[in-house]
């Protein structure tokens, strides 16, 4: 499988504090691969950078094929890449059925008027995003929540509705910042379930940062530990777990 | 010559443009009409056919009422296969030993669940082939007798099957269905399923422009008889929901005429009101509660025939401005009939229900009976008894108290041993017939408890006046060779969290809430208030308010969510030492390596 | 108490509260998209009427003239979006609000540079031969017997006009992509972004019709008041609108305006003895949404900050 994602040198500074200080690592078409590290260690931040929130200093990120130094995150979504956040920034005013579809937002070609009207290829185009939408709300199995509104939800749906909004995009690449913070056992291995099926059942390639080792141990394919800024481990989940800085870092050995 | 597959074959000759079957899928309401539904099940059958299942052969459908599901029923039987429903919740051990006892080839299962269950089991069984109609978060399985619904059936034709409908003879075996309380599996023929749903039709006037929402599984004998059987014969809407969280949705959106549901369902539904209740503001609560008050009074002069001009018109209003919108959220708005099962409604929750113009009728029946031997007649008011025999049955009560049965729509033990000698079924269940020949259900006859005195009683009514609280999901009566009875009680987690939120009480889980000492002052309340009604032999004096809910997994609750005694007696072996000998706290090791404390509480 | 009396004040009172509505959506959809408090809503109005009238005082034609000052009204939104409040993105609340009062303030002087400062009458009945433009009011007891109140025919016109702009932007923001575009970038700018949402185009989209709805409100406030100056006052009074109706709701933005109206007219004709004198149709509003202020920060219909823990 070839890199959907490399990359290389990133060295990004908030005023004259380095947030990440020149990281590289790869992602393979089709992988999960989770960036892990104690808090502070720059792992929301690398994200940013990848969909382009954030600008690096120094260093690239290259994209399926192609090499960029700034991406907005507009671009980055026309690309192919779905994100959700650590702090789940749904549409709070919106219920789940609208959340979700305004992941839609790049399927719909057809102009306001048609839309108004609901003519011409707008009904169709209506009818294909609904579908879709559908879809994703069968499979995150939150059929019951579909007309409420996502302020009303407790956490832990409203983690599975921003994780179905990123979905419904049809993503290439899932950037998934902390989806299992905040959950509790059960929540967690649904989540986790879903992670699995979305990644192997529809093969897109998922990048997920996460906190809770246990179970990224579990379910990734490819494991990158940061620790300061600094990528501290890389490799298979066995390879890191017997990796002495890892063991350190999670064992807060003083630096 | 009525026989499963061939209603649903006379029903597309007839009148092919009826609505048969709707079911939920992507939001959006999706119809079958006769003709389709026929397509379906021959598209099925065919399909079959290739797996060679042929007359006799057993085939279990393993999973909640999908219409995937509901097709090969008739596809099987149009074969002149014998159906086993089996509960989707059915653990490994059930599922072994159903599979095994009634000889199954061919397993039909719904999903990954219980495909997983089964695969848990899969070298104890003979099972040649199994279909799933799920094949979500299977793709990388690769055992080869794994077969895919969808796969079959494109792979299949639509060869015309009417011939062999109309080659089934109606005393060939329809289903093997499973009783859970007697443990075994029971033959039930064509003639006598259809014959027995034909009498509840007769009796209720039903009508093919019903419509009813079948959203328990199948595997339950009495909803097998009065959702999918009555259906069928009577040529209703079978409305299937879209999953088990939306239930209360889609009822509002079909507006079913008639429902189903054991009597679980219909105390859920009161439970559902209380903690919605309890979550309201202050002056909602206020007016709820005055509402409920009125309504009851009203309905109380209603029966005693009382009620004046002036009663009528505040009960509409009562209706309009709060119990209308109420019984709308629950689908209950167009409901003539609501039939109970598996147990019955205490009083309190049965004159609600009626008060607000949804007529319950208690039933009863089990898998030897077809489902059902008796149902209450319609505008009955006592919430009492379970009805009078129907037609073609006759009760007694032998020697012992215990209800006996003869019915000309029998369910013969797979086994053959059911049939004693003067051809009188021992229901299982003790009880006594009133005045008017009507059966009052007590309890199952091995639930009787003998206290040290010599008292002999039924738990069952005494865990029934407990659990009619919201805020008890379920209680176990304790007292064999006992001074006095005493109680296990389950907490309802829903309406008690409500409660508490609203009394400002902190808790983290259920663990803690229920040892609050809160908690346990309201259940104190409530058990003395229960105790005023029974006899003082019977006064509970002591309860225990257990640190987690029953489960049915553990054999604890029956899928129709009553008290299985005797596996509770095993998992909680240790309350029930603690209890037998007067201890004041108790040590519980329980199952899952959990253990804890409890306190013993006595009233 | 006189019941056809009563009902007369209260079609009047409703009929002025659908132009304080229309104001109010004004604010309500930049504030939605932006959260900005937008300052310079008030010599929008000025400058869009100022425009149409200076264009059909030089001999254009009125739809010419219409089409016209629209157009000027939505390339001023897009270019006020390009070069005030998108260099200003992700500042402080404050700047933004600040940029909007200088943007007022440039507004004002540019208005009164390229046209004039005078006063100008509007008499949309020179243009448009609608019936409803005459000046003779209807009487309402010619078609219904026992309803013996007078309504001016501009009143109605008014309010139909814009009633009906109020509901072709409700279908656009509840039915179109647009509007849930709008919606989803006033929660959330970022996930919008992430979500492939052009977050400029959905701005520049807003103020352009914010332009618009200022053009149309601002031409039926001066067929009352005048083209001058004080048609910023008029504007004011939309402030109570849209503290009683909340700052991010449109349907907030339309009942708060039909309650001002009605309650102005109300407190004029049925507590002017109690206060003494008329002046009471100048602060009345303002006391409402100070009522409304002290019961319900949150106004009518708007959100409910819900911080969580």
């Amino acid at each position: 499988m070839s890199d959907i994602l490399k990359v290389e040198n990133v060295t990004l500074q908030f005023g004259g504090v380095k947030a990440i200080t020149d990281i590289s690592f790869n992602v393979k078409e089709g992988e999960i691969c989770a960036v892990i590290g104690p808090n502070g260690a720059g792992k929301s931040s690398m994200l940013n950078v990848i969909n382009g929130v954030y600008l690096p200093q120094i260093g690239t990120v290259t994209y399926d094929g192609v090499e960029r130094k700034s991406i907005n995150p507009r671009d980055a979504a026309i690309a192919g890449m779905a994100r959700t956040f650590q702090n789940i920034a749904l549409f709070q005013g919106m219920t789940v059925l609208e959340n979700i579809m305004t992941g839609r937002n790049l399927f719909m070609k057809s102009t306001w008027l048609e839309q108004g009207l609901n003519i011409g290829r707008a009904r169709e185009e209506e009818r294909v995003n609904r579908l879709a939408v559908e879809k994703v709300i069968k499979f995150l199995q939150i059929e019951s929540i579909r007309k409420t509104p996502v302020a009303k939800l407790p956490y832990g749906l409203q983690k599975r509705v921003e994780l179905g909004r990123a979905l419904v995009a049809e993503p290439k690449i899932l950037l998934l910042d902390e989806p299992m913070a905040g959950m509790n056992l059960e929540e967690k291995a649904d989540m986790s379930c879903f992670i699995l099926e979305i990644n192997k059942e529809q093969g897109i390639t998922t990048v997920m940062i996460e906190h809770d080792m246990g179970v990224v141990m579990d379910i990734s394919d490819h494991v990158v530990v940061l620790d300061y800024g600094k990528k501290i481990g890389d490799g298979s989940p066995s390879e890191v777990m017997a990796n002495q800085d890892v063991i350190d870092a999670y064992l807060g050995v003083s630096h | 010559m009525a026989t499963i597959p061939g209603l649903v074959l006379s029903h597309n000759k007839n009148h092919p443009d009826a609505v048969a079957l709707r079911y939920k899928q992507l939001g959006i309401w999706n119809t079958y009409n006769w003709s389709n539904y026929f397509d379906e099940v021959t598209l099925t059958a065919n399909a079959l056919k290739s797996l060679s299942i042929s007359k006799g052969s057993v085939v279990a459908v393993y999973g909640n009422n999908v219409p995937k599901l509901i097709f090969s029923i008739s596809a099987i039987q149009a074969l002149g296969g014998i159906v086993v429903p089996i509960h989707p919740e059915s653990t490994g051990n059930e599922l072994k030993k159903i599979l095994s006892e009634s000889k199954s080839e061919i397993l039909i299962a719904e999903d990954q669940q219980q495909v997983d269950t089964f695969l848990s089991i899969e070298s104890e069984c003979d099972i040649k082939k199994v279909i799933y109609l799920d094949g979500r978060g299977m793709s990388s399985y690769t055992n080869s007798n794994l077969n895919s619904y969808d796969e079959l059936t494109l792979k299949s034709d639509t060869t015309n099957i009417e011939n062999d409908i109309n080659s089934l003879n109606e005393n060939d075996i329809a289903f093997y269905l499973f009783d859970e309380h007697e443990d075994n599996l029971y033959k039930v023929s064509h003639a006598a399923i259809i014959n027995n749903s034909a009498k509840i039709i007769s009796l209720n006037s039903l009508t093919e422009k019903d419509s009813i929402v079948s959203y328990l599984p199948l595997s339950i004998p009495t909803n097998l008889l009065f959702t999918f059987v009555t259906s069928l014969n009577s040529g209703m809407s079978f409305n299937l929901p879209e999953s088990n969280q939306t239930i209360e949705k889609d009822l509002q959106e079909i507006g079913p005429t008639i429902l189903y549901a054991p009597s679980f369902v219909f105390k859920h539904i009161i439970t559902s009101i209380s903690y919605r209740i309890e979550s309201a503001t202050q002056s909602n609560y206020k007016r709820y509660m005055n509402h409920y008050n009125a309504l009851m009074e009203i309905y109380n002069k209603e029966v005693s025939g009382e009620s004046s001009m002036f009663d009528k018109i505040k009960k509409t209003w009562i209706m309009l401005t709060t119990f209308a919108p109420a019984k709308n959220v629950f689908g209950l708005t167009k409901i003539k009939h609501a039939f109970v099962s598996d147990g019955v409604l205490s009083k309190v929750n049965f004159d609600f229900f009626h008060a607000i113009g949804v007529e319950i009728q208690h039933s009863f029946g089990q898998a030897a009976s077809c489902g059902c031997i008796s149902v209450q007649p319609d505008h009955s008011v006592s919430s009492e008894n379970v009805g009078s025999a129907m037609d073609g049955c006759e009760i007694k009560i032998n020697d012992k108290s215990e209800v006996c049965f003869k019915t000309d729509c029998l369910g013969e033990k797979i086994s053959g041993d059911s049939k004693t000698e003067d051809g009188w079924i021992n229901s299982g269940y003790v009880g006594k017939l009133d005045d008017a020949g009507n059966i009052v259900v007590s309890g199952r006859s091995e639930d009787i408890i003998t206290l040290k005195s010599g008292k002999q009683f039924s738990p069952e009514n005494i865990e029934n006046l407990i659990s009619c609280s919201p805020f008890v999901k379920s209680a176990v009566v304790i007292g064999n060779n006992q001074q006095s009875v005493s109680v296990i009680v389950v907490i309802d987690p829903n309406s008690v969290n409500s409660w508490a939120d609203r009394k400002n009480i902190r808790y983290t889980g259920y663990t803690e809430l229920a040892a609050k000492e809160e908690v346990k002052d309201l259940i104190k309340e409530h058990i003395s208030c229960v105790n005023d009604s029974l006899e003082s032999e019977l006064k509970v004096k002591r309860f225990v308010v257990l640190h987690r809910t029953l489960i049915m997994n553990e054999g604890e609750v029956s899928k129709t969510m009553e008290v299985m005694r005797k596996n509770i007696q095993v998992n909680l072996k240790d309350v029930f030492a603690a209890i037998e000998t007067n201890q004041d706290n108790c040590k519980v090791n329980d199952i899952d390596q959990l253990s804890y404390e409890l306190n013993i509480n006595k009233i | 108490m006189d019941w056809v009396y009563l009902i007369e004040v209260l079609v009047g009172g409703l009929m002025s509260g659908v132009m304080y509505s229309l104001v109010a959506i004004g604010f309500v959809l930049i504030y939605k998209s932006s959260g900005i408090f937008n300052f310079a809503q008030g010599t929008m109005l000025l400058f869009a009427s100022l425009t149409f009238v200076k264009m059909t005082e030089n001999g254009i034609d009125f739809w010419t003239a219409l089409f016209i000052a629209a157009g000027i009204m939505v390339v001023f939104g897009v270019v006020t979006e390009r070069y005030v409040i998108r260099p200003l993105a992700n500042q402080d609340l404050l700047a933004l609000f600040m940029a909007t009062v200088g943007l007022a303030t440039f507004q004002e002087g540019f208005s009164q540079f390229i046209w004039d400062s005078d006063v100008h009458g509007l008499q949309m009945s020179k243009f448009l031969d609608i019936g409803l433009l005459d000046p003779a009011p209807i009487f309402m007891s010619d078609h219904i017997p026992w309803l013996d109140i007078l309504i001016p025919k501009f009143d109605i016109f008014a309010s139909l006009v814009a009633g009906s702009l109020i509901v072709v932007l409700a279908f656009f923001f509840q039915k179109t992509k647009t509007g849930l575009s709008l919606r989803a970038v006033s929660d959330d700018h970022m996930a919008a972004m992430a979500v492939g949402i052009p977050l400029q185009t959905v701005w520049a989209v807003v103020w352009a019709v914010t332009g618009i709805i200022a053009l149309v409100a601002g031409l039926l406030w001066a067929e009352r008041v005048s083209v001058s100056f004080t048609l910023i006052e008029a504007v004011m009074k939309a402030l109570p609108v849209i503290l009683i109706g909340g700052l991010t709701s449109i349907p907030g933005a339309i009942v708060g305006g039909l309650v001002i109206g009605v309650g102005e007219k109300l407190g004029e004709i049925y507590l002017a003895d109690v206060f003494g004198g008329q002046g009471i149709e100048l602060w009345f509003a303002y006391f409402m949404a100070l009522m409304f202020l002290v019961f319900r920060p949150q106004g009518m219909f708007g959100e409910k900050l819900i911080e969580r823990v």
